[in-house]
């Protein structure tokens, strides 16, 4: 199972990297990118099952690379976790529009995130 | 026996029957030399025939006979098996009738309302019980949820859910609870007519997503429950611990303050309510009497403040609310037919006394068990006599300045602190006390007194510094008796009166005219801060007022009090007031 997580904060990578290594995932099967691009060569190149992507981000906003995620023939089922500071209802119709799967509010902790992630792990 | 043998013999007897009768007529005529082909002869090729002809009838015949009996074995068996499948159909519909009551029994007994809808919005058949419990009898199937259920809804909420429900219906990425997280309507209320009265219910709604083999969204489910009794029962716990919350910042305030300084306000705001209900009426009877309307401002002010200073907030909310409507009144900005208002301020004020009461009491209470506790005699001493006291009439009560001084300094800090200034307050005595209606007075206008030197006299520490002075502001009263008066000197380190100020305010205020004001003394001109409606301030806040404050010192000082007052003004190092009372 490999995971990739999208975060343009380090420490926001860093704090799901390791829980995610905390929940017993091959440090090598977790890929992170701090912006869209690097995110969508990883993509590419690798086979991803699941995929954290930070809704604010500069330049490539999360929905917007998950929208273009969404149009790769192999990620048509992807579990896509959304990170987001707002959840707000308007926000949480957007982010089904776009194909997110599942969205984590922050702060996040390895309780929020694992309550998520069993599902599709 | 086969019919081929039947026939091969009856074609033998037929051709001994030829050879016979043959032989009868031909026996003279022909020599026995052909007798042996005719006599096997015959019989033979007769007999071949009749075999031939056997043979003939046995396959035509008998395959018609073998035929009938196989068709009737098939409908035997077609019989068995009809036979069969009817018990096996009668057993699947009782099995299926008994697990449709069971669906049945598990679907009535949720006590949520269900229902199904499909792609159209359509309500199927098969919601249940509660669900006609919550939304009212009437026949759902076939109706689409927008137009039944969900028609009370305002259109904005109406098209929410139609958008939601497109979404529902058309996404396939999104987890469940993220679907539930954006439902519109996860709390909505409904209201309805049952027998004649409208029923506000309020409901909690979800869905569940329900697929076909394919994986295809077939359509939905809805689950509603009536969160009504739970939601009122929320509500009554938020106003309880409301409630709660505003007796304890009461109780902080009752036993953060001297409880002297405590019983001279509670009792000081009956007697005020009084005055201003009096007050009030009077004004209803003559409406344009400017005066009556600054005294009303006038004590509202003074609750505000001292309510402020005590750690009253409410009340001091109250009162605040209720000065600027009254000073809207004396603006002419409104009339005095805004009863309501009034009523309002005084039910208000009236609750928020009877919860000082109730929690003076319940205080008291709490008290007294400490007291049989430690078998203390002397209850009346050690308690919080707080209650009793606000029953008791105080006109000839001799009350000591030393309560004054509580109060005042009570005022100054809070007053201070209000705008960033600092400012100790000094009292000095040689008089003991004085009786209770002259006290109120004396404390009223040293309390406006008090304040306007903070908000305009008394400057900012740093300018204080800077010109020279301590950052502290000093503000000291001195009280002596000379023959049979009282003299109170009032004094304040700041700025002393701006002229200038008063001046170019009054003029601004249309107390004075220009012309006028030309001819006046720098003494007269300070007096105008003494006129009714001058203030320097536009704006109301806890520390100064709407304009009434000074003028009230002067109505409680010539009116009330019959005294005097003798002013000086030391620009740049603050005022002396001298007030002289008869006792």
């Amino acid at each position: 199972m490999k995971a990739l997580v999208v975060d343009d904060s380090r420490i926001m990578r860093n704090i799901i990297i390791n829980i995610l290594k905390e929940k017993k995932m091959d440090g090598d099967d977790i890929f992170d990118a701090p912006e869209g691009k690097t995110a969508l060569d990883i993509l590419n190149k690798e086979n991803i099952d699941l995929l954290f992507v930070d809704w604010n981000m500069p330049k490539l906003n999360g929905l917007d690379l998950v929208k273009i995620v969404r149009k790769i023939n192999k990620y048509k089922d992807l579990p896509i976790i959304m990170v987001t500071s707002e959840a707000a209802r308007y926000n949480v119709i957007e982010a089904i529009k776009a194909g997110v799967t599942d969205y984590i509010v922050k702060p996040i902790t390895g309780v929020t995130i694992m309550e998520k992630i069993k599902a599709y792990m | 026996m086969k019919q081929r043998y039947k026939w091969l013999l009856t074609g033998i007897v037929a051709g001994l029957v030829v050879l016979i009768l043959y032989l009868l007529f031909d026996k003279v005529l022909h020599l026995v030399s052909f007798s042996f082909w005719i006599v096997i002869g015959t019989p033979a090729i007769i007999g071949l025939f009749g075999f031939l002809s056997g043979l003939f009838v046995e396959t035509t015949f008998t395959e018609n006979i073998s035929l009938k009996s196989k068709n009737n074995n098939l409908q035997k068996d077609m019989m068995d098996q009809a036979l069969k499948l009817s018990t096996d159909i009668n057993s699947a519909m009782e099995d299926l009738q008994k697990r449709t009551d069971q669906l049945d029994i598990i679907v009535n007994n949720i006590n949520s309302g269900i229902c199904f809808i499909d792609k159209e919005y359509k309500i199927e058949t098969g919601y249940n019980d509660t669900f006609v419990q919550i939304f009212g009898d009437q026949d759902y199937q076939d109706n689409s949820i927008m137009n039944s259920v969900f028609n009370v809804l305002d259109n904005d909420t109406k098209s929410s859910i139609a958008d939601y429900l497109e979404l529902c219906f058309t996404n396939k990425t999104a987890s469940p609870s993220m679907l539930n997280e954006a439902n519109p309507i996860k709390e909505f209320e409904f209201v309805q007519v049952v027998g004649g009265s409208v029923v506000h219910t309020i409901i909690n709604s979800s869905i569940i997503i329900i697929k076909n083999k394919d994986k295809e969204i077939e359509k939905i489910m809805f689950v509603f429950d009536d969160i009504t009794s739970s939601n009122e029962l929320k509500q009554e716990l938020e106003k309880r611990d409301k409630e709660y919350s505003k007796r304890y910042s009461i109780m902080v305030a009752l036993f953060g303050n001297d409880k002297k300084v405590i019983k001279r306000f509670i009792d000081g705001l009956e007697e005020d309510v009084e005055t201003l209900s009096l007050k009030i009426k009077e004004l209803k009877q003559n409406e344009k009497n400017n005066n009556t309307i600054s005294d009303i401002l006038g004590t509202v002010h003074s609750i505000k403040g001292e309510a402020f200073a005590l750690g009253f907030e409410k009340l001091s909310g109250i009162a605040g609310e209720f000065e600027t409507f009254f000073k809207k009144i004396k603006d002419k900005v409104l009339g005095l037919e805004s009863n309501l208002e009034i009523i309002g301020f005084f039910e208000k004020l009236n609750n928020e006394k009877r919860e000082f009461d109730k929690t003076i009491s319940t205080l008291e209470a709490f008290l007294a068990v400490d007291e049989d506790n430690i078998k203390n005699g002397n209850s009346s001493s050690s308690g919080l006599d707080l209650s009793s006291s606000v029953a008791k009439h105080l006109e000839h009560e001799n009350i000591s300045f030393d309560l004054l001084r509580k109060e005042l300094e009570l005022i100054n800090k809070s007053a201070a602190k209000e705008i960033g200034k600092k400012s100790v307050f000094t009292l000095n005595t040689s008089v003991k006390g004085i009786d209770s209606k002259k006290y109120k007075l004396l404390k009223e206008l040293f309390l406006h007194m008090l304040r306007n030197s903070i908000a305009h006299g008394i400057e900012l520490p740093i300018d204080r510094l800077e010109a020279g002075k301590d950052s502290n502001g000093n503000i000291t009263l001195d009280i002596l008796k000379v023959d049979n008066s009282i003299i109170f000197e009032y004094t304040d380190d700041g700025t002393g009166f701006d002229v200038e100020k008063i001046k170019k305010r009054a003029i601004e205020l249309s107390i004075v005219t220009e012309d006028e004001i030309a001819k006046m003394s720098n003494m007269d001109i300070i007096k105008i801060v003494f006129n009714d409606g001058f203030s320097t301030s536009d704006s109301t806040d806890m520390v100064s007022g709407v304009g009434v404050g000074m003028s009230v010192v002067k109505k409680n000082i010539f009116k009330e009090l019959k005294g005097k007052i003798s002013l000086t003004n030391r620009p740049g190092r603050g005022i002396k007031i001298r007030i002289t009372i008869p006792v």
